[in-house]
This record gives C-alpha cells, structure tokens and sequence, in this order.
C-alpha cells in the first residue's frame, strides 16, 4: 500500500512538473503583456454593469447556486454606478502598474460578484474566465517589471500558470463530454452542429457571416464538424503534456475554433484571446512591441468585424512568432 | 519551479485531489442536474442536443414576441426589455417576464433533498415590473397595454432555400394594465 502511495506521488509530482515546464512564461514578457491585457480589455472589453440598475427586483431569479444569492436580490442601482467606475480605476491601476496587484484582487471580486448578478436573470453565462485571468495576472510576477510601483515578487508564479492551464483545458473538457455522449452517433440523420446553427441563425437580427452556406450542407460535412469538436474540446490534456509546442498548437486550434464560431453563430467569446495570449502572444509582442498597435486598428471596425479582426490577428502574430526562427 | 517541490509528505497527491474536487464537483452537479449549476465554476457551455437532419426539412423552434401599434406587430425583445443583453430572453421567457410567480424544484443528486428556484414576486414588484415594462413600449412607440410571446415551429425547406411553414405552437398575452 505504501510502494502504491509512493508511486501516485511521483506520478503526480511528474504530472505537475511537466506542466509548469510547459505553461512556464517569462516574468518581462508577462509584465509588457500585462499592460498590453490591461489597455485591450479598457478599450474593447470592460466589464459593465450598469445595465443591471435598471432591471426590475421580479427579474432576480438566481439558479439556486449563484452566488448572487448571498445578497438575496439586486443592490441598489447605484451600486452598479460606482463599480463600473471602480472597474476604470483598476484597469488604469493594472495598466501603469500602481498597486497592480491590488488591483487585479479587486477586478477578479467585482467581476466574480457583478456577473453573478447578470445571471440572476436566470442564465448562467460561461465567460469565467473573463474573471479568472485577472486572478491569473494577480498570483504572478506580472507587476514585477512595467510598473510604477513593481509588485513584490511572489513564489507561486509557476504554479499559477500551471493551474491555469489546467482550469483551460478542462474548461473545454466539460463543454465536450456531453457532446462526445450524443454527438458521436454515426448518424447521417442527426447534426449538433446544425441545432447550434438553426436555433440562431433564424431568431437573430444580425445575421452570422457565414452560417447561410452551412443551412443546407452536406450531411458528411456537418458530421465531421461533430467529431472534429468534440475531438478538440476533449483531447486538451494530450496537447498540454507533450510539449510547450503542442500546448501552443492546441490554443491555436482553440483560437480557429472560436473565429469558426463568431463567423458562423456569432458567438465570439474574443475575450478569449487574451487568455490564450498568454502563452501565444506575450513573447511576440515582447519582441516586437510596435506590432501591439496593431490591435488598435480593431477600433475602426463595428459588432462582429472586431471580433473577426482580432481573432485573425492574434492567429496570424502567433503563426508568425511560432515560425519566427531568430526568437 | 521550486514551488511545486513537496513541502510536507505526498503535497503533489494532495494538490491533485484538492484540484480534483475543485474541477469537478461542480461539474459532475451540473451534468446530473443543469438546474444546480454552481457559479462561480469552470464550466463551458456545452449545447450537446442535435437537430433531426433526415429529409430536405430543418424542424425548429423560436420564440417572438408581439406589441400593438395599429395592430398587432413584431416587436424585437431589446425593445421589451431594454439594455438587458439577448442571451437572457429565454431565461426570463422561463420567469414570466417577472409577471408571474415562479416556482421550480429540483432533486439533488443521490439524496431526497430538494432545491427551491423562484421569483419571490409580491404586488410591489410586479406593479414596478409593469411600470418599467410599459415604459419601455412607450418609448419606442407601441400601446403600452400587452405585448404577446409566441412559440413558433419553422420548416426550413432545404431546396428551396426558404421556410415551407411557421406555426404557432404557444401564444400568451401579458396584461400591463
């Protein structure tokens, strides 16, 4: 029994080694991407909430484990107010690096808090990780450089990116084991793609770019589509233990995955390619910082276009940082 | 590095199963019973349900909501429930546009306890549900007297490219006044 234990703690110290080897970031690179996370999410992705001053107290309908509970309905309106502007003030604290890590501590509570109120609305929406990634920034030595007050630096630096990797593919995990139940049917009569495409191409008043050629395709094509994201969603361990390479080549899929999906469902989840950015950007933008403006230019584009635009372009900055061979 | 290296005896086990449970408690909860879904969790969503491909018709469902003008006309959800984002009209279709009480139960997995879910409505909100409701018709132009939900089946004719039929499957009127 004992020889067993042992063996499980190898195992295990061997699993979680081989990870941080290959989540492993440079503290300089995380730092400059720190700022260039800060600046995107202040222009095109910060959190609001105060649309939720307005909705109704008959409205609050909470899933019995939000945690929206613990208030037992809505705050006052100008709650909402003053944590939009609060979520300002961290932004520009994370971006300058002034007490960043307070910052970022603040940021991942108020979003955590504020979304569970959206979703007392009765849904709950499963943009997580639009607050965990500042948790992310907060437990590493993202302050550490870049700042006007640098962060102590801390010892849990690895094994945050490690964890994060981790919360990453399993977060893909749960959306496909349940596909991987129905969706892999051998069945020509029956698509999950195509539900995901009908229930929003008809109801929606901007219609998706491209779901229109995907209305009447090919039963084999639609099928493969099922297979192919189901085998993507489950296979992220796979690629997270083999090599820093394949963990980079995963996200990538990952990241074609969710441009597939703003094209043809409008679901972008862009918010998205900050987190993967991690790994796929900060030592490209690092390197070659001027390229940072070129996510500025999103700012010139309207709805969908922004998401398409940054998708692509953070594809191609990573592409073109993995066959870069003087990095 | 040096900080994933074990402080006390079996520390990697530990973290595994701490890891473990963190993950996958939640998860398990909600792909027994979608109704308990804990938040804050890393969960994705998962939309696994497929869609009967088997001859030239696509069969679907929708939801649309109606208000009167000069008659009876289409009225875009964002309008109804101003600034409030899309993605919550089915849930708030499920409350009764907080008209309504509400009430669900759901059986916790491998136990005989049950979880209430309700909207906990009383005269005083539903009376301001009303108000916000009537405002938000008032302003883009519609009589603020009822609006009506319907429930529409589609048949997409896939040769020819165009809805063979929309039947109306559910239909209530909500009552503002």
């Amino acid at each position: 029994m004992k020889k067993l234990i042992i063996l499980i703690e190898a195992f295990f110290r061997g699993f979680f080694l081989r990870i941080t080897k290959i989540t492993a970031i440079n503290e300089k690179h995380l730092s400059f991407y720190r700022v260039f996370f800060g600046i995107v999410t202040l222009v095109y992705f910060r959190p609001k909430f105060s649309w939720i001053s307005s909705v109704p107290d008959s409205l609050f309908l909470p899933k019995p484990f939000n945690i929206a509970n613990l208030f037992g309905g809505f705050p006052p309106p100008i709650y909402f107010e003053i944590t939009d502007y609060l979520i300002i003030i961290f932004l520009v604290a994370t971006i300058i690096g002034f007490c960043s890590r307070v910052a970022l501590l603040g940021l991942f509570l108020l979003t955590i808090i504020n979304n569970g109120f959206g979703y007392s609305l009765g849904k709950i929406d499963h943009y997580i990780f639009e607050s965990i990634i500042f948790l992310v920034f907060a437990f590493t030595n993202s302050s550490a450089y870049y700042s006007i007050r640098p962060d102590k630096k801390i010892k849990v630096h690895s094994k945050t990116l490690m964890l994060f990797g981790i919360s990453v593919i399993f977060g893909y995990f749960t959306a496909g084991l349940q596909k991987a139940y129905h969706w892999i049917d051998f069945d020509l009569t029956t698509s999950g793609f195509l539900r995901w495409v009908y229930d929003l191409y008809f109801p929606a008043t901007q219609k998706p770019l491209l779901a229109e050629f995907f209305l009447s395709a090919n039963p084999f094509l639609t099928e493969i589509i099922d297979y192919s994201g189901v085998l993507f969603e489950l296979s992220g361990i796979l690629f997270l233990l083999y090599s820093k390479l394949s963990w980079r080549i995963y996200l990538i899929f990952a990241s074609f995955f969710h441009l597939a999906n703003a094209l043809i469902l409008n679901i972008p989840f862009t918010i998205h390619f900050l987190i993967f950015g991690i790994w796929l950007l900060s030592s490209f933008l690092f390197k070659y910082k001027k390229a940072t403006f070129l996510f500025g230019l999103a700012y010139f584009f309207k709805g969908i276009y922004i998401d398409v635009y940054l998708w692509i372009l953070s594809i191609s900055m990573t592409l073109v940082g993995i066959f870069d061979r003087n990095r | 590095m040096n900080s994933i290296q074990p402080k006390s005896k079996f520390q990697n086990t530990k973290q595994a199963i701490i890891i473990f449970l963190i993950l996958f408690i939640p998860f398990t909860i909600k792909s027994l019973e979608p109704g308990l879904e804990i938040y804050p969790a890393i969960i994705f969503p998962t939309g696994a349900s497929t869609l009967n491909v088997q001859n030239e018709f696509r069969t679907f469902e929708k939801y649309e909501l109606f208000a009167l003008k000069d008659s009876l006309v289409a009225l875009n959800s964002q309008i109804l429930l101003k600034n409030i984002p899309s993605q919550y009209f089915h849930s708030i279709i499920k409350g009764n546009f907080g008209l309504e009480p509400y009430q669900n139960f759901f059986q916790f997995p491998f136990s005989s306890w049950k979880i209430i879910e309700g909207n906990d409505l009383n005269q005083e909100k539903k009376k301001a549900t009303k108000s916000w409701l009537r405002t938000n018709l008032n302003e883009a132009g519609y009589s603020d007297s009822i609006f009506v939900l319907r429930k529409i089946q589609i048949k997409y004719n896939l040769y020819q490219k165009q809805i063979a039929s929309d039947t109306i499957i559910y239909e209530k009127t909500y009552y503002l006044n």
